[in-house]
C-alpha cells in the first residue's frame, strides 16, 4: 500500500486552496449528517443496537481462526474456493491467478476498499487485463486517474461539471450537443456506457461487507446494483474480504445491518443487500459458473490482542468522516492513504507504519464527534492518542515538539517554578496586548497569530490574584 | 498457497492465546455454541408485527424508499395486475419472468396481448417479474433467491421489476425472514441458493454531489404485488 | 472527608470543593476563576485553591507523552483528593481528570484506586452546580435585550454530556436571550495543540464556527472552555466583528467589569 501521509502539511494546505473541492466539500456535510441523525434518532434501539454489535464483533475477533475455518468450510461445501492471503502481493497473485485461468482480457469490478488497498486494478493492467469500475463514483474516479477520496463515495470530491468534463472526454462516441449538466444526465449515460462492459467481462470482482461463518457466504451492501451485475453477468465471481469480516449467524448480520445504511447514508436498508454462496447451480440459467473468496490478512492479526484491536470491529461506514471537522476541511485526497478520515488515521499507521502516517493521527482534535457516530463505538480518539504515543516513544515525533512538550511537562511537574514561569509570562504577554487586550502577531506563535489574535492575558495570574485577595480578606 | 492459510490462523491463534479467550478448544465451544444458537441480538419493537399489521408497514416502508405497492387477491389476477401497471407506465405489453410455478396460474390467459417469455434477461427486457421467497416489514425488504423459478439477472438487467410476494411470506424482522430462508433452504445439509437478494427499493446513486437519483445500474423502478 | 454530614447534629456541612483553576484560566483569565469561586460559594461549598496545581496535562497526554502525564496526574491525585469535590471550569481538564487519570494510571496498583475515587468526584462547573449542588438562584442581570449564542465545547460535549446544565442556568440570567447557533455541536479548531501542529486546518474549521457565530447575530459567544474561546475570540477580532466572548461562569456570576476576551469594552457594539 502506498502511502503519501507524509505530505500531509503540503497537501492539505492545497486542499484547503482548491475552491472547488471546497464547494464540493460541502456536501458532505449536507449530504450525510443530518440524514445519519434523522435515521439513528428513527429506529429507538439505535443505541442498544450498537452494544449488542459492538458485542458480536468482540465475540468474533476472540474467536477468529474458528469462524475462518467453519467458513471456509461451508464456502467448499457450496462449491466455492477459499484462498489465503498474507499480504497485499500473495493476493494479486492470486487473482491475477484465477483471471489469467479464466483468460480474462477484462474484469469488472464493484466498489471495493481493500482492491485499493491492495492496488489490484495497477497490477492486473500491468499483465494486459483491464479493470473496469462500475460503481459510478469509482468509474468517475477511474476516469480521471485518481483514488477514492471518501470510503462510501468515492467522488464526493468533485463537482458535476468536473464529470461533465470527463464524460465528455472519455465518451468521445457520444453526440457532442448532448446535455449533461445534471446528476440524472450524468448518471444515465454512465448506465449506459457500463451496460456493455458488464458483458463483456471475463471475470467479476466485488469486496465484501460481511462473510457469513454459519453458510459460507460473502455479502455486499450497494445501492447502484453495479456489484450485482458485476458478480452476476461474468462466468467468475471472486470475492475479496479482509479476515475480519467475519458475522457469526444470520442473526448477526442482520443485527449489523441495522446499524451500517443507517450510520453511512441514513437509510433503513441499501437498495441491495447480495448474499452470495457458491457458484451457479445445477438447472441455474445465470450466475457464475466459479465463486472464489480470496481472505486477506495484511497486517490485521498483527493488532489482534494488541491495544488497537477494536479498530478491527468497523465495517466501512464512513460515519467517521462524514462527521470530522478535519475531514471537511481538506477532504480525503490530503491524508495520502487508501483510508481517509479518522479511521483511516487509526488504520493507515496499523498498515504502513508510525513512521510514515505520523501525521495522521495527530491531524485531529479530539473533538470526538467520530466516536460519537460510530456504529461499531470505535473508541477513534483513544487510537489515535496510542498512535501518538507509539510515535513518541519510537522516536518519531518531530524534534520540536518531543522537546517542547517535555520541557512543558517538566514545568507542570513543579509547581514553584511553573508558578514563576506563569507570573513572569502573564504580564509580559498582557503587557503586549495592550489596550485591544490582544496580540496581533506573536513571532514564537505564529501558527495561532497568522489566522487569529492572541487574547492578552488579563495582567496577573490567577494565582497571584487568589493569593492577594487572600491576603486582603485575612487583613 | 496453503502455507499462507497455516500462517493466517497460526498468527490468529497466537493473538488468541496471548490473550483473548484461552484455549482453541474454549475457541471452539464458544463459536459452536454460537452457531447452533443462533439467537437474534436486539429485535426492534417495531418489528415485531403481524398479519395485516405487518403488510400495512411493510408498504409504508416500501414506498417510502420509492417502490410501488398493489394487492390483489389471487394469482389468478397476478397477469392483470402486470398488464395495469406496464400500461399506466406506457411500456410495451411484454414481460420476461422465471419458471416460479406460482407463475404457471397467473392468470396469463385473460391478457391475451400481454407477451409473456420464461428465462434470465439478456438485458434487452424492459419488464421482468420475479416471486419473492420471503420479505421484511420493518424495512419494506424483498428477498429473492436464485435459480431457474428466479434467475437473478431479472433482478438486475430490466428497467421495471415487479415482484409478487404472497403475504404469507412476510416477516417482522430481517431475522426471522432470512432464519426461515436458510432453514427452507438448508435442509439435508443443502446449500443456501447461489445467490440471495435484499431488495429495498429501485436502485439508486448519490455518486454525484450527494444528489439521490433513481435508477442506476438496476432496475429505475420497483413495483411490489401483494398477493393475498 | 466523604462524609457531608457533620458529627454533632446531623445538619449537612458545607462541602469542601477544590477548585482546579486550569492552566489557561490561570494565565489568561483570572476573572473566570473568581466568577468560578463566587457561584462555588453561592452554591453553598467551602472553596478552596490547592497551590500545589499546574495543569490537568493534557498537552502531554494528547501529545503521546504518556508517562510525563501520568506523574501530571499523580500530582493532581495528590493536590485534590482531600476535597469533598473538585471542581473546574472547564469541560475539557473535568474530563481529563474523570476520564483519562482512571485508564492513565490503571497500570498502577498504588494509583488507580485513588484515581478512580478522584474522577467519580471531579466535575465541570456547570454540570455540578445543577447536577451534583443545586444552585438555588442566579441572580444575575444583563442589560436589557442582550443576546447570547452558546458553543458546546467537544470535551464536555462528548465526554460528559453537558449540553442542557449552562442553558438551564443562562435561562435564569435577566434579559438574556439564547440564540443557538448553527452546529453548535461542531468543534471550534483549538484542539490544543492540534491548532498550533495545523494551523491551517484550524483557520478552516474555526472560519465556519465564527461564521455560524456571526449569522445569530447575537451580542455575547459563551462557552465553558478557555481554549475553544480564545481561539473563537481571536478568529471574530481578525475578521473584525464585534461578538464579545466570555466564559459563561463570568455571566453566571455576574462578574463583567473586566473587559472581553480578546476585546476592549469601547469595541462593543
Amino acid at each position: 500500500m502506498k502511502v503519501h501521509s507524509a505530505d500531509f502539511i503540503e497537501r492539505s494546505a492545497e486542499a484547503i486552496g482548491d475552491a472547488q473541492l471546497q464547494r464540493a466539500l460541502g456536501n458532505v456535510r449536507a449530504g450525510f449528517i443530518g440524514k445519519r441523525a434523522k435515521a439513528a434518532a428513527a429506529l429507538p434501539e439505535f443505541e442498544a443496537i450498537r452494544d449488542a454489535a459492538v458485542d458480536i464483533k468482540n465475540h468474533v475477533l476472540g474467536h477468529l481462526d474458528v469462524y475462518l475455518e467453519r467458513f471456509e468450510t461451508n464456502v467448499k461445501a457450496a462449491g466455492g474456493h477459499v484462498h489465503w492471503a498474507r499480504d497485499d502481493d500473495e493476493a494479486r497473485s492470486i487473482i491475477l491467478d484465477i483471471c489469467r485461468k479464466a483468460d480474462a482480457k477484462t474484469v469488472t469490478k464493484g466498489k471495493s476498499m481493500l482492491t485499493e488497498e491492495i492496488e489490484l486494478n495497477a497490477h492486473l493492467q500491468e499483465h494486459g487485463i483491464e479493470a473496469v469500475e462500475t460503481d459510478l463514483g469509482e468509474y468517475i474516479i477511474q476516469l480521471r486517474g485518481e483514488t477514492p477520496s471518501h470510503i462510501i463515495a468515492p467522488a464526493v470530491h468533485l463537482n458535476r461539471d468536473q464529470v461533465e468534463a470527463d464524460f465528455r472526454r472519455v465518451h468521445s462516441h457520444l453526440d457532442r450537443t448532448r446535455v449533461l449538466d445534471s446528476p440524472e444526465s450524468l448518471l444515465g449515460e454512465a448506465r449506459e456506457v457500463l451496460r456493455q462492459r458488464y458483458f463483456e467481462a471475463d471475470v467479476g470482482i466485488t469486496g465484501a461487507n460481511f462473510l457469513v461463518a454459519e453458510t459460507g457466504s460473502s455479502v455486499i451492501v450497494t445501492n447502484e446494483g453495479n456489484g450485482d451485475l458485476t458478480q452476476t453477468l461474468p462466468r467468475v465471481h471472486i470475492a475479496l474480504a479482509s479476515i475480519e469480516k467475519i458475522v457469526p449467524t444470520m442473526e448477526d448480520l442482520s443485527t449489523i445491518l441495522r446499524l451500517l445504511a443507517r450510520s453511512a447514508t441514513g437509510q433503513e436498508m441499501s437498495v441491495y443487500t447480495t448474499i452470495s454462496t457458491g457458484p451457479r447451480r445445477d438447472g441455474d440459467q445465470d450466475g457464475p459458473e466459479e465463486y472464489h473468496v480470496v481472505l486477506l490478512d495484511n497486517g490485521r492479526s498483527a493488532l489482534l490482542g494488541t491495544e488497537f484491536q477494536e479498530v478491527l470491529r468497523c465495517i466501512r461506514c464512513g460515519a467517521c468522516m462524514n462527521h470530522c471537522p478535519v475531514f471537511h476541511a481538506v477532504g480525503g485526497h490530503a491524508y495520502g492513504a487508501v483510508y481517509p478520515g479518522p479511521i483511516g488515521a487509526v488504520i493507515t499507521p496499523a498498515l504502513a507504519g508510525i513512521d510514515k502516517a505520523g501525521h495522521l493521527p495527530n491531524a485531529s482534535t479530539f473533538c470526538g464527534r467520530c466516536e460519537s457516530v460510530c456504529p461499531m463505538r470505535i473508541p477513534l480518539p483513544k487510537l489515535m492518542r496510542q498512535w501518538r504515543e507509539k510515535e513518541y516513544e519510537q522516536g518519531y515525533q518531530p524534534g520540536g515538539m518531543r522537546r517542547g512538550m517535555s520541557l512543558w511537562a517538566f514545568a507542570a511537574r513543579h509547581p514553584r517554578l511553573y508558578r514563576i514561569g506563569a507570573s513572569i509570562a502573564a504580564p509580559l504577554l498582557s503587557r503586549l496586548g495592550g489596550t485591544r487586550h490582544r496580540i496581533s502577531r506573536l513571532p514564537f506563535a505564529s501558527g495561532w497569530t497568522d489566522a487569529r489574535d492572541l487574547p492578552a492575558p488579563e495582567g496577573e495570574t490567577f494565582m497571584q490574584a487568589y493569593a492577594k485577595s487572600k491576603t486582603r480578606n485575612a487583613a | 498457497m496453503s502455507s499462507a492459510r497455516k500462517t493466517i490462523l497460526e498468527r490468529i491463534g497466537k493473538a488468541m492465546d496471548e490473550g483473548l479467550v484461552p484455549t482453541l478448544s474454549e475457541r471452539q465451544q464458544g463459536a459452536n455454541a454460537r452457531l447452533s444458537e443462533k439467537k437474534p441480538a436486539l429485535v426492534p419493537a417495531s418489528a415485531n408485527v403481524f398479519g395485516e399489521e405487518a403488510i400495512a408497514l411493510f408498504s409504508a416502508k416500501a414506498e417510502a424508499v420509492n417502490a410501488t405497492v398493489v394487492r390483489i387477491s389471487s394469482s389468478a389476477e397476478i397477469a392483470s395486475a402486470v398488464t395495469d401497471y406496464l400500461a399506466t407506465k406506457n411500456l410495451p405489453a411484454k414481460i420476461r419472468r422465471g419458471a416460479d410455478p406460482l407463475l404457471d396460474q397467473a392468470g396469463w390467459e385473460s391478457e391475451p396481448l400481454l407477451d409473456v417469455s420464461i428465462g434470465p434477461s439478456d438485458g434487452s427486457d424492459i419488464a421482468g417479474l420475479s416471486v419473492a421467497a420471503s420479505a421484511v416489514a420493518e424495512t419494506g425488504t424483498l428477498t429473492l433467491c436464485s435459480g431457474p423459478e428466479n434467475p437473478t439477472t431479472l433482478n438486475f438487467l430490466p428497467d421495471y421489476h415487479l415482484i409478487v410476494l404472497p403475504v404469507d411470506r412476510l416477516h417482522g424482522s430481517l431475522e426471522k425472514s432470512l432464519r426461515r430462508l436458510v432453514d427452507e433452504a438448508t435442509v439435508e445439509d443443502r446449500a443456501l441458493p447461489r445467490v440471495v437478494n435484499l431488495v429495498t427499493g429501485p436502485s439508486r446513486s448519490g455518486d454525484v454531489e450527494q444528489q439521490i437519483v433513481l435508477g442506476a445500474h438496476g432496475p429505475r423502478a420497483l413495483h411490489i404485488i401483494l398477493l393475498g | 472527608m466523604e462524609d457531608s454530614t457533620s458529627k454533632d447534629g446531623g445538619r449537612p456541612a458545607r462541602p469542601t470543593v477544590g477548585l482546579f483553576v486550569t492552566c489557561l484560566v490561570d494565565l489568561f483569565r483570572p476573572s473566570v476563576g473568581f466568577a468560578t469561586i463566587e457561584l462555588l460559594e453561592k452554591a453553598g461549598c467551602d472553596v478552596a485553591v490547592p497551590v500545589t496545581q499546574t495543569c490537568c496535562g493534557q498537552p502531554a497526554y494528547n501529545s503521546g507523552h504518556r508517562k510525563e502525564t501520568a506523574a501530571i496526574a499523580r500530582q493532581v491525585i495528590a493536590a485534590f483528593e482531600g476535597f469533598d469535590h473538585v471542581v473546574a471550569p472547564s469541560g475539557s481538564c473535568a474530563a481529563m481528570i474523570s476520564h483519562h487519570y482512571p485508564a492513565l494510571l490503571a497500570d498502577d496498583p498504588s494509583w488507580v484506586q485513588r484515581a478512580q475515587k478522584l474522577a467519580a468526584k471531579t466535575h465541570e462547573l456547570t454540570s455540578f452546580l445543577t447536577d451534583i449542588v443545586s444552585l438555588k438562584t442566579v441572580d444575575a442581570a444583563m442589560p436589557s435585550n442582550t443576546t447570547v449564542t452558546y458553543h458546546d465545547s467537544c470535551s464536555g460535549l462528548r465526554e460528559l454530556g453537558i449540553k442542557a446544565q449552562p442553558r438551564a442556568l443562562l435561562s435564569q440570567v435577566e434579559n438574556l436571550e439564547l440564540r443557538e447557533m448553527e452546529d453548535s455541536e461542531v468543534c471550534c479548531g483549538f484542539g490544543g495543540t492540534f491548532c498550533a501542529k495545523y494551523p491551517a486546518i484550524s483557520e478552516v474549521i474555526v472560519s465556519a464556527k465564527t461564521k455560524t457565530i456571526a449569522a445569530t447575530d447575537a451580542d455575547l459567544l459563551l462557552a465553558g472552555d478557555m481554549g475553544c474561546l480564545m481561539n473563537m475570540a481571536g478568529r471574530l477580532r481578525r475578521e473584525g466583528r464585534s461578538t464579545e466572548v466570555r466564559h459563561v461562569a463570568e455571566i453566571l456570576a455576574g462578574m463583567t467589569d473586566a473587559p472581553p476576551i480578546a476585546g476592549t469594552e469601547e469595541e462593543r457594539s
